[in-house]
């Protein structure tokens, strides 16, 4: 059976092939990325850029050479919002969003003279994409939307929404989204985008990135060695260099790309999923967060229930059933304003292709017996 | 005579050997030469009589390079 419902954290387990490659890292491959030439060291790069290629195909786009990798989400989010020059201008967003995005863009407001507001939107979060010009400033500069919510798993219609904002750039925060939905950054002309490895991508904790279209309007956020233009003071130009100075999380890294070469068949269908989300629904004591229509319906929900609070509710699910869940505001506190579960936070359940379809019923009947 | 591949950045060095390798041309991965640049990392040494058809491949695949005589 598997009780670990706190996949929008970090994912567990992982397919075996994610320790397996790392231990053959550590104990007996070993290497740095680039600076020399010996074979260990080349079979160490080279499996970093085996990892930079199917990510690519992962996230649909031809261009691998305009991934860089950060050590997570976070990191890339920084490094693309505070590269981007941002300044004197307006910037839109998903009413959805992390802090990874708030809090670099609330620094951003602050000091360099920028406001925002939130896309239009129903009640569940999801953007509305035809209504999207009455929020458009001359100003606007940016649009970020979380791909996939950690609250209540709405999936935006991002294709629906770049089309709507011509030629404003759209950043894409991906670090809920990769691994569950589909995702094609080529065909959604999708000018930056930010992913972490340790979640639904099923590598180890540590790993992530970012994609950039147009690496010409990115300053690097770390400054440091790259193993070329070492004569020099100056960060180099060119890319990945740019963006990736210092020894990388290779063991990491290679961990991922064995998450990626293995990535297991899902346990149960999304028919399974959804008729988990109705039978909850139907539990007179419960209040079920997630999308409004199946089909832009990720595999994280949330709930609250009429008497108890969230922590003492996961609480009883963990001392009675062993279901290991995060209950609180998920680090998400615009996402909470804008379902109505600011401050009190909600208990959230966020599945792994690694769940069967017994282990959604095991979690119904804890749920109805609380 | 050998020839010298040199590349901007690791990951130009590793797509230009597994080039090399998807196409059957011989080539070893060694460190820059210290008299051809103070750079540290990989170049590519190859065979004179595969340069046409390594120069070939790697513009073909945009990875910038230089080349030197040993
Ligand atoms: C929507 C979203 N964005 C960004 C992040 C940050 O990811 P990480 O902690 O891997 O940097 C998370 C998860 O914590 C998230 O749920």
């Amino acid at each position: 059976m598997n009780h670990y419902f706190d996949n929008a954290a970090t994912s567990f387990p992982k397919p075996k092939e994610v320790s397996l490659y790392m231990s053959d890292y550590i104990d007996k491959q070993g290497g740095t990325y680039g600076r020399s030439a010996y074979p260990r060291v080349f079979e160490a790069s080279a499996n970093v850029e085996s990892l930079r290629e199917k990510l690519a195909s992962f996230l649909g786009t031809k261009n691998s050479s305009q991934i860089f990798f950060t050590f997570n989400a976070t990191v890339g989010l920084n490094t693309l919002l505070f590269g981007m020059d941002l300044h004197d201008c307006h910037i839109l967003t998903s009413p959805l969003e992390h802090n990874a995005t708030m809090r670099p863009l609330s620094k951003l407001a602050k000091e360099k003279n920028i406001t925002f507001d939130y896309l239009p939107h129903g009640s569940d979060g999801k953007i509305d994409a035809s209504k999207i010009d009455s929020v458009l400033k001359s100003s606007t500069r940016l649009i970020i939307i979380n791909h996939q919510s950690n609250i209540n798993g709405v999936i935006q219609p991002v294709q629906k929404i770049k089309a709507a904002s011509g030629r404003i750039p759209v950043l894409l925060d991906l670090a809920q989204s990769a691994g569950h939905c589909d995702i094609e950054l080529d065909n959604w002309d999708i000018d930056f985008a930010a992913f972490t490895g340790h979640k639904g991508l099923l590598g180890p904790t540590g790993t992530g990135g970012i994609y950039i279209k147009d690496p010409d309007k990115i300053e690097p956020l770390i400054y440091g060695g790259t193993g070329s233009n070492s004569d020099s003071f100056e960060m180099p130009s060119f890319i990945p260099d740019k963006y990736e100075a210092g020894t990388p999380n290779v063991a990491g890294l290679t961990g991922l790309l064995g998450a990626l070469e293995n990535r297991p068949v899902p346990l149960h269908t999304h028919e399974d999923f959804i008729e988990l989300l109705d039978n909850i629904s139907s539990i007179p004591q419960l209040t079920i967060f997630k999308a409004k229509n199946s089909n832009n319906q990720g595999p994280v929900f949330s709930i609250n229930h009429c008497d108890y609070s969230c922590s003492e509710m996961a609480q009883i699910l963990y001392d009675k059933y062993m279901i290991e869940t995060r209950s609180g505001l998920h680090c998400a506190p615009l996402a909470h304003k804008t379902l109505g579960t600011f401050p009190s936070g909600t208990v959230r359940f966020a599945l792994s292709v690694y769940h069967a379809k017994d282990d959604f019923d095991y979690l119904l009947s804890a749920l109805r017996s609380l | 005579m050998k020839h010298i591949i040199l590349f901007k950045t690791t990951r130009d060095a590793i797509r230009a050997q597994r080039l090399c390798k998807r196409n059957d041309i011989s080539c070893k991965v060694i460190p820059v030469p210290r008299d051809i640049s103070s750079e540290c990392g990989m170049a590519l040494e190859i065979h004179n009589s595969d340069l046409d058809r390594i120069t070939e491949i790697v513009i073909k695949n945009g990875i910038s390079h230089d080349i030197y005589n040993k």
